[in-house]
């Protein structure tokens, strides 16, 4: 009895500290879902989410993550491995290529992942009509259709087995496979989204699209991933298109991760205990394209002579605040297939004055003819600070004796009208996409891509030796012997000299301490999946 | 032993278990409490102390972001690119102006190749910067002349500072010169700081914090305060770029330091940097929360304490009331009232103790009434049991039942039994009855109160026929026996009630009352009926009894008859056990002779052989003496009596040592008699007599000085010459027989000693100190005939002492072990003799390699009469009497056996075993 009693008296003890403990405890709650959570600051909204209808680095950031491919990039590297097919099997003649789709895949509002979706997802974009082959309503169109021309017929020939067929045996397929154009997207999102589908992506990948509203655009993980889930829990991009502010916002805490942060910012996050500064070489080019098709650029001695005018000295040490190399060619060294000094142009104004003013006895040049200089105003991550890049430039070729007038712009307007050929020269740059040299010197130099109105060669060069030796280069499957015709390509463009080449940037991503696991791949982006919050 | 308990009162424990629970919960919360407030708040400092580091180091960085603009607005000045590019005297004048716009630091310029141009100390004071410029070869100057535009925190010895390198070009981005802007991280910084900030701030140089502080604390005199103790403990965690904390004392106050690195471009640690917050009024917080929780934890404790006593004494009260009455009503008081009037579970247990109580005292009552009835019961009945005569019994129960009931009448009726032991239920006999008068008072005599029963046989012959009984409240109403009854002065209630005893009636009791007395009820009637039981029981125990008696004198004399037969028989069996003794001594006996027999044969056979050899012997040694006799005559004849005496004197001589030498092979007597031949030709001896002699010469293994020597005696004829070396001959043979006897008889004189000394028959058998060993040899030499050639005997004898031993007996031990090996072996094996000392004792192994004992028979051996061998060829006795001997020695005999090796084992005390007293 006394027993039960002074065992019931130590229970309700036990239950006073109990409730105590949890009093004095209570402040400590379990981990806020503000972890899982990261934000990006960066310089520039995407323009739409249609990753067959995007060229602009933040759009393709965001279509990285929700969005897969037949094939893919091993992580680190540019060799091509398998994503949404398992296997894949080509003809004898390189022209059929039969995939065979990952089993068990759906896209995030639930459609299974199958041969008709993926026939889907390229027919829309390569046959013109094809129902959801839509109109260029939104500014967006089916750019990259041109790097996929090639192809013949995409059809579902099981539930599960996809044949796509080839014009010619293309060796850069495989890695154009890889490439974000042709992810698969939801065939039903785009019968329900049409025209807007653009604003409501519905992919395979590791994030689903979640919304996208005053420059925000959040991604939520996708719990149904069939990889390696990732560590964050969601993913916002926000655009901050002032670099100052992005910095103050990443100080304070309101971003997570910033990009394109000013070149002379960057010491002062080099200095802050509180924040990373990450680099890595960056897979670009920056570059003046000489508009080929127009005078005085149409004289290749004239183009010859401005490459000679350019000191990239002050654009990499004061324009990129020394985060940059300076281009001999559009190859950045880390491709393979790189020839070095394939422009070899050294910077010698007063040859390069020479040379024009013998030009304008000749007649070719009118030195008082105002040349358009089109600049975006946005950065770029291969032209963090184009104004100020642009201003030397200008004032190089000034220097040589001619009349420069900037033309800037935001830059969705700036792409619109080099491809329509407006600009006498302009202020660019290029991010490889699939690791090939291909996608360098075919998309930019090819007369396949001069096409008026979605030209990526915006010096709009026409060179039939190079589109011989171009074409050549894809159709053979073995790499030493594309590296060598490649090596005389790189020669023969240097020579026709239709662009000034600048730089290859660096990438520097800031990131505050707390955030780990920060991993650049080749193709400059930050890969999310591996991510995490301290 | 009683376990001392202390004992304490149910209201201090109670107000002691209260007490305790309000305490703990109180202490806890007070405990809880404080740790929450002390940690809150210095979590509160500590976060404080955080946030303003990194506000510190974000307006140090801001500060030092600010250089670097300044230095990239000063180089992007007209006035200094013009200054440069036209005239480079007039740029000091141009910084002056300029300076103006920008903060104190120093400020310098190179023109493009790098050479100083113009330098400008802003502030005017010239020890702030003294030995701080650079020239055109510091990496600051170099750097701006790649167009490189960079700020960094450089260390200079104890100082830090920070530098701001930008390049001037001109409007076409052509390299006309380069600014740097030198500022100290000094004390003057950190009081900038300081003035943002709000918290005391150090800056110092080296990643180590190895150097003295630029601190913004002024001492009470006013002065700079430059030096203190380093932050040890935290030096690395600082130098590997972490942030770091501790409380300290400066100046005599307490501060809260953090520390956080300041890196340069490379990233490495330049310095440290750190806030101080003044921990005073956390101190203050501290102590007043403490305060007031150890006041509000004293309160509550108070007033638990309080509420306590009051509610102990509430709960105990009634308790108390209700603990006095259960004592008294345990100790007997059922009067005792419990006066609780309190409706909760107390006044509920007191109503129900004092329903209990009540409940309690009923039920003693009638336990009481039950008890005197049991008491009655239990004298009758012990009164019946005490005897055993039936008429007593009888008595007994009719006195019982009368004082019991209180009865006027009481008779008791048994059922003749006649002589087979069948009875007739109808009729009955009086046993016994009991009367009184009308005036209550017994009446004596028998006779009277038999006649006043009479009447009610009849009424107990129904009774009896029907089995079952009978009451009747008043006999005067009674239809058939009313007259009987009244007659008998029944004229109240009556029952009749039947004895039973194994389902047979055994008679009737029939008890009455007067019409004054109360009617019987139904306890009167149970009580009857457990009378009548009892009584039936009595009765058939007194009838038994009488039986056993008569019995038990009846087996008496069958007994006596018995005992006289049965000891006839023990004489009989006590004869023939001692025949039996006898017998068993006279085969013991048998064996020993039979051993004594084998003994004698053994005997017998060596002395035999001997005696052979003596009698073969002495008959030729007749044969030669005589021979001799006649040859001495001869020699006369040949030699005369000089020659002769001289030839028998010589071959006496040397006889005895030709005797000993053995016989020599017949190749080795042609060779020798050869040789032999040739010494006789050239004494002179004629070649015949040579011849004749050379073989016999030879054959006596002489050697040449004997044929030397005897050559003169063979000088004659052949046949002369023959004759002395025969009668040489003749000699040795005579010493050879001698020798041959003598050999003989010691030989018969060995095995006569070994005898005596086996059999000990000259001594008295008493345990003596004997060599075992010396027993076993003599036993071998008895035995010797028996061990054949093919029998090897190896001896391993340790050094044994003396044990005392009756050593004839022991000796036949051996002989049968020794035997029984030999026997097992066929002729053929090794027997091993192995002693050894052991326990203080010896230990006499007899081990042979023969087919060893089957398990069957193994377990038999050392039975008597157990023999292996054929019918007459032993008596089974041997090792039977082994083990008697051994243990008559105190000793053990074992055996172990298996093919190839068998062996027995006898072990043997050292002193005297306990069958010496025996």
């Amino acid at each position: 009895m006394y027993t039960a009693l002074v065992i019931g008296r130590l229970f309700s003890g036990l239950a006073w500290l109990v409730l105590l403990c949890c009093l004095a405890c209570g402040t400590k709650g379990p981990p806020t879902d503000e972890a899982a959570t990261l934000i990006v600051g960066r310089a520039a909204d995407a323009i739409g989410l249609d990753p067959a209808r995007v060229t602009d680095n933040e759009s393709v950031e965001i279509c990285a993550q929700v969005y897969e491919s037949l094939l893919r990039y091993r992580t680190g590297t540019t060799e091509v491995e398998a994503a949404l097919a398992v296997a894949w099997e080509v003809s004898e003649d390189g022209r059929q290529w039969d995939f065979t789709l990952r089993e068990g895949v759906t896209f995030h509002d639930g459609t299974p992942l199958n041969a008709e979706a993926v026939v889907f997802s390229f027919r829309r974009q390569l046959d013109e009509n094809h129902p959801y082959h839509l109109t260029d309503s939104s500014g967006l169109d089916f750019g990259w259709r041109a790097n996929y021309k090639n192809i013949v017929s995409v059809e579902a020939t099981g539930n599960r087995t996809v044949r796509i067929t080839i014009d010619r045996k293309f060796a850069p397929f495989a890695a154009n496979l890889a490439m974000f154009p042709v992810a698969i997207v939801s065939p039903s999102a785009v019968k329900e989204w049409g025209e807007e589908y653009y604003r409501h992506p519905v992919g395979t990948g590791p994030f689903a699209f979640g919304e996208w509203s005053d420059g925000r655009i959040v991604l939520e993980r996708n719990a149904h991933y069939w990889g390696v889930l990732p560590k964050l829990a969601r993913l916002i991009f926000k655009a901050i298109p002032d670099a100052r502010q992005r910095l103050v916002a990443l100080e304070s805490g309101a971003v997570d991760v910033a990009y394109s942060i000013l070149p002379d910012e960057q010491q002062f996050v080099t200095l802050h205990p509180e924040l990373t500064l990450y680099r890595a070489p960056a897979n670009n080019v920056s570059y003046v394209a000489l508009n080929t098709q127009k005078a005085p650029f149409d004289d290749v001695r004239v183009r010859q002579a401005v490459n000679r005018a350019i000191n990239r000295e002050p654009v990499v040490k004061l324009a990129y605040q020394g985060m940059a190399i300076p281009a001999e060619g559009a190859l950045p060294p880390t491709q393979w297939g790189y020839s070095p000094k394939s422009f070899d142009y050294a910077y010698d104004p007063m040859r390069a004055r020479d040379e024009l003013e013998a030009l304008v006895l000749e007649g070719v040049l009118d030195p008082d003819e105002e040349i358009a200089f089109f600049v975006a105003t946005t950065p770029r991550p291969y032209l963090p600070n184009p104004g100020m890049v642009a201003r030397i430039v200008k004032s190089n070729l000034e220097e040589v004796g001619l009349r420069v007038r900037l033309v800037e712009q935001e830059f969705s307007s700036h792409l619109e009208e080099l491809r329509r050929a407006k600009h006498h020269i302009s202020l660019m740059g290029w991010v490889g996409d699939n690791g090939d040299p291909d996608n360098y010197l075919y998309v930019l130099f090819d007369k396949d891509n001069a096409k008026l109105g979605r030209a990526r060669n915006l010096s709009f060069l026409v060179d039939e030796p190079l589109h011989t030796l171009l074409l050549e280069a894809q159709q053979s499957s073995e790499r030493a012997t594309r590296s060598e015709i490649y090596k005389r390509a790189q020669s023969r463009i240097g020579a026709l000299a239709p662009w000034i080449p600048l730089v290859h940037s660096q990438i520097a991503v800031v990131a505050r301490a707390d955030v780990l696991g920060i991993e650049i791949s080749p193709a400059g982006q930050v890969l999310f999946e591996k991510v995490e919050r301290r | 032993m009683r376990t001392w308990r202390f004992r304490l009162r149910l209201r201090h424990k109670l107000a002691a278990s209260l007490v305790i629970a309000a305490l703990l919960p109180v202490l806890v919360a007070y405990w809880v409490g404080a740790s929450v407030v002390l940690r809150g708040l210095e979590r509160g400092l500590r976060a404080e102390t955080e946030k303003q580091l990194s506000v510190g180091i974000n307006l140090l960085l801001r500060d030092i972001e600010r250089l670097g603009h300044e230095a990239t607005h000063l180089s992007s000045r007209k006035d200094l690119v013009e200054a440069l590019t036209v005239d480079t005297t007039s740029t000091t004048e141009v910084l002056k102006v300029e300076s103006q716009y920008l903060h104190a630091a120093l400020i310098q310029v190179s023109d493009a190749t790098g050479e100083i141009v113009a330098r400008l100390n802003s502030t005017g004071s010239q020890d702030r910067f003294a030995g701080m410029g650079v020239t055109s070869a510091s990496p600051a100057v170099q750097a701006g002349l790649t167009y490189e535009r960079r700020v960094t925190v450089e260390r200079l010895g104890e100082s830090l500072m920070v530098r701001a390198t930008a390049p001037i070009v001109d409007a076409k981005f052509r390299l006309v010169g380069v600014v740097v802007l030198t500022v100290p991280l000094d004390g003057l910084f950190a009081d900038q700081l300081k003035a943002s900030l709000g918290a005391d701030v150090l800056i110092i140089a080296g990643p180590n914090a190895g150097g003295e502080p630029m601190m913004s604390f002024i001492d009470d005199r006013g002065a700079r305060l430059s030096t203190w103790n380093r932050p040890g403990g935290l030096v690395s965690e600082i130098s590997q770029g972490h942030r770091a904390f501790e409380n300290r004392s400066i100046l005599g106050n307490p501060y809260t330091l953090g520390y956080a690195p300041i890196r340069d471009l490379e990233g490495q640690v330049a310095g440290v940097f750190a806030v101080a917050l003044d921990r005073a009024p956390v101190l203050e917080a501290r102590k007043s929360a403490t305060r007031s929780l150890a006041l509000g934890a004293a309160g509550a404790f108070v007033f638990a304490l309080g509420l306590a006593g009051l509610l102990s004494r509430r709960i105990a009260r009634p308790l108390q009331t209700l603990h006095h009455g259960a004592i008294a009503i345990a100790q007997g008081d059922l009067e005792q009232k419990i006066s609780v009037t309190e409706g909760d579970e107390i006044g509920d247990l007191a109503r129900a103790f004092s329903h209990m109580t009540t409940a309690l005292k009923e039920n003693q009552r009638r336990l009481a009434a039950r008890m005197r009835e049991i008491v009655a019961l239990h004298d009758a009945g012990r009164a019946v049991s005490s005897v055993i005569e039936t008429d007593q019994v009888l008595r007994k129960v009719v006195d019982s039942v009368a004082r019991v009931l209180h009865l006027r009448v009481c008779a008791l009726w048994l059922v003749d039994q006649n002589e087979e032991g069948t009875s007739d239920p109808t009729r009955l006999l009086l046993g016994a009855a009991r009367a009184k008068r009308s005036d209550m008072r017994t009446i004596g005599s028998k006779d009277v109160v038999a006649e006043l029963v009479g009447p009610l046989r009849s009424l107990a012959e129904d009774v009896a026929a029907s089995r079952g009984s009978l009451r009747f409240e008043d006999m005067r109403l009674h239809p058939k026996h009313a007259k009987a009854a009244l007659s008998a002065t029944i004229d109240g209630s009556l029952i009749a009630s039947v004895l039973e005893r194994k389902g047979s009636v055994v008679g009737v009791i029939v008890v009455g009352r007067g019409a004054q007395a109360r009617a019987f009820s139904d306890a009167d009637e149970n009580l009857l009926s457990t009378f009548a039981d009892q009584a039936a029981t009595a009765i058939e125990n007194a009838n038994l009894y009488a039986r056993v008696r008569r019995f038990n004198e009846e087996l008496e004399a069958k007994v006596q008859l018995r005992t006289i037969e049965l000891q006839a028989i023990n004489d009989e069996l006590g004869k023939t056990i001692t025949e039996l003794k006898e017998t068993q001594a006279q085969l013991t006996l048998s064996e020993r002779l039979a051993g004594l027999g084998q003994l004698v044969a053994g005997v017998a056979h060596e002395i035999n052989s001997p005696s052979a050899a003596i009698r073969g012997t002495a008959d030729t040694l007749a044969d030669t003496v005589g021979r001799l006799s006649t040859r001495q005559t001869r020699l006369l004849e040949m030699l005369g009596p000089k020659g002769a005496h001289d030839l028998v004197e010589y071959i006496s001589e040397v006889a005895p040592a030709l005797s000993d030498m053995r016989r020599v092979s017949p190749v080795k007597v042609r060779r020798a008699s050869k040789q032999i031949g040739d010494t006789l030709a050239k004494r002179h001896v004629q070649p015949e007599t040579a011849t004749a002699v050379a073989k016999a010469l030879a054959e006596l293994s002489a050697d040449e000085e004997l044929v030397t020597h005897l050559s003169p005696y063979l000088e004659g004829s052949a046949s002369d010459g023959r004759f002395v070396v025969d009668t040489l001959t003749d000699y040795v043979s005579v010493h050879r027989s001698t020798r041959t006897i003598q050999d003989a008889i010691r030989r018969i004189q060995r095995i006569v000693g070994s005898l005596k000394s086996y059999s000990h028959l000259d001594q008295e058998a008493a345990r003596a100190e004997a060599d075992v060993h010396e027993g076993i040899e003599n036993t071998l030499v008895i035995l010797e005939y028996q061990l054949s050639r093919g029998i090897v005997v190896q001896r391993k004898y340790a050094a044994l002492p003396s044990v005392p031993v009756y050593v004839d007996e022991l000796n036949q031990v051996w002989t049968n072990l020794i035997h029984n090996a030999a026997q097992a072996l066929g002729g053929e094996g090794q027997i091993d003799i192995e002693t050894l000392v052991r326990n203080d004792g010896i230990v006499v192994r007899i081990i042979d390699n023969g087919p060893g004992i089957p398990d069957d028979v193994m377990k038999r051996i050392f039975e008597p009469f157990f023999t292996t061998k054929a019918k007459g060829e032993g008596t089974g006795l041997g090792l039977g009497i082994v083990r008697q001997i051994v243990d008559k020695h105190g000793g053990k005999v074992t055996c172990e056996s298996k093919p190839g090796r068998t062996c027995f084992e006898v072990w043997l005390p050292g002193r005297a075993g306990s069958e010496e007293r025996a």
